[in-house]
């Protein structure tokens, strides 16, 4: 718990925060007044977990990953080899 | 490419390398060149100069080999000599002011109209009425994703992918991009909700 008085917060300073929320990085001078909207905002709520599928569907995506680099670099680092380092 | 137990695996792949192991560095290429990339062009002007810093690091990276002590993770310090010399690049195209200082962070307010002047919904969310397993398995959906994000300011682009789609945490971030934790937050915070919009009419049909 927090000793701050909750200030309300607005619908919108409320979804400023939904990310930093999901990533458990909200402040705890903000934490307390967050959750007691979000428990009374359907809106709000629905945001936030929107913002969690998001960011979920984000992180399903394949990285980069393979490159036309690697014939190149790995010859490099065969001259680098013979070369001695 | 989320963190495994770096320290072991990292000295095996170093030894790997020091032994002269070719395709140990082939997959060491193809895991993080395309990133290498990304990182480098952050701080340079174009995609040949990024292209071209990318390739000296590997190099450099090679040279240093000998001396990686496993202190940080293997990724870590590859990232660390291609900041340090894509930074100086940069400073010799007399581009001194990291752009990531500059954008991204103030452009326009999300979301305005959907508030009232009080900050309260003028237009809430419609309800996504899927779940999230059967969300993650459409790939109409995921490729909707990809072009949300290629369509993303440039920055934030580049925090979005690193963070949320390499699974970097946010202190490799900051470190290999040089930003502030505010500005990695807002940076990421704008990416994600630019996203979630242009996914939701999609979402919003699917009843």
């Amino acid at each position: 718990m927090t000793d701050h008085p909750h200030h309300p917060l607005s619908c919108r300073q409320l979804t400023e925060h939904s990310s930093a929320f999901l990533e458990g990085t909200l402040g705890d001078e903000i934490w307390g007044s967050f959750k007691d909207h979000l428990e009374r905002c359907p809106p709000c709520a629905e945001y936030v977990r929107q913002m969690g599928m998001t960011v979920e569907l984000v992180r399903r995506l394949p990285g980069d990953r393979g490159t036309c680099a690697r014939a190149e670099l790995v010859d490099r680092f065969r001259k680098w080899r013979s070369g001695g380092g | 490419m989320h963190d495994q137990p770096v320290h072991t695996t990292d000295r095996a792949r170093v030894a790997a390398l020091l032994a002269g192991d070719a395709d140990a560095f082939g997959d060491l290429v193809d895991e993080h060149h395309p990133t290498m990339l990304r990182v480098a062009r952050w701080y340079v002007s174009n995609d040949q100069v990024a292209e071209e810093v990318t390739q000296e690091t590997w190099l450099a990276i090679l040279d240093g080999l000998a001396t990686f002590e496993g202190r940080s993770s293997l990724k870590t310090w590859m990232f660390r000599i291609l900041a340090n010399r894509a930074r100086t690049r940069a400073k010799r195209e007399g581009r001194s002011v990291p752009m990531s200082a500059l954008d991204g962070g103030n452009d326009e307010p999300l979301d305005a109209d959907r508030f009232d002047e009080r900050g309260f919904w003028r237009t809430p969310p419609e309800r996504w009425s899927t779940d999230p397993e059967s969300l993650t398995a459409d790939r109409e959906l995921a490729s909707r994703v990809m072009s949300a994000i290629d369509d993303l300011p440039e920055r934030q682009r580049t925090v979005l992918v690193l963070r949320d789609v390499e699974g970097w945490s946010s202190e490799e971030v900051r470190n290999a991009l040089d930003l502030s934790e505010t500005n990695q937050r807002v940076l990421l915070h704008r990416a994600r909700a630019k996203v979630r919009a242009a996914i939701a009419p999609q979402l919003e049909r699917v009843r």
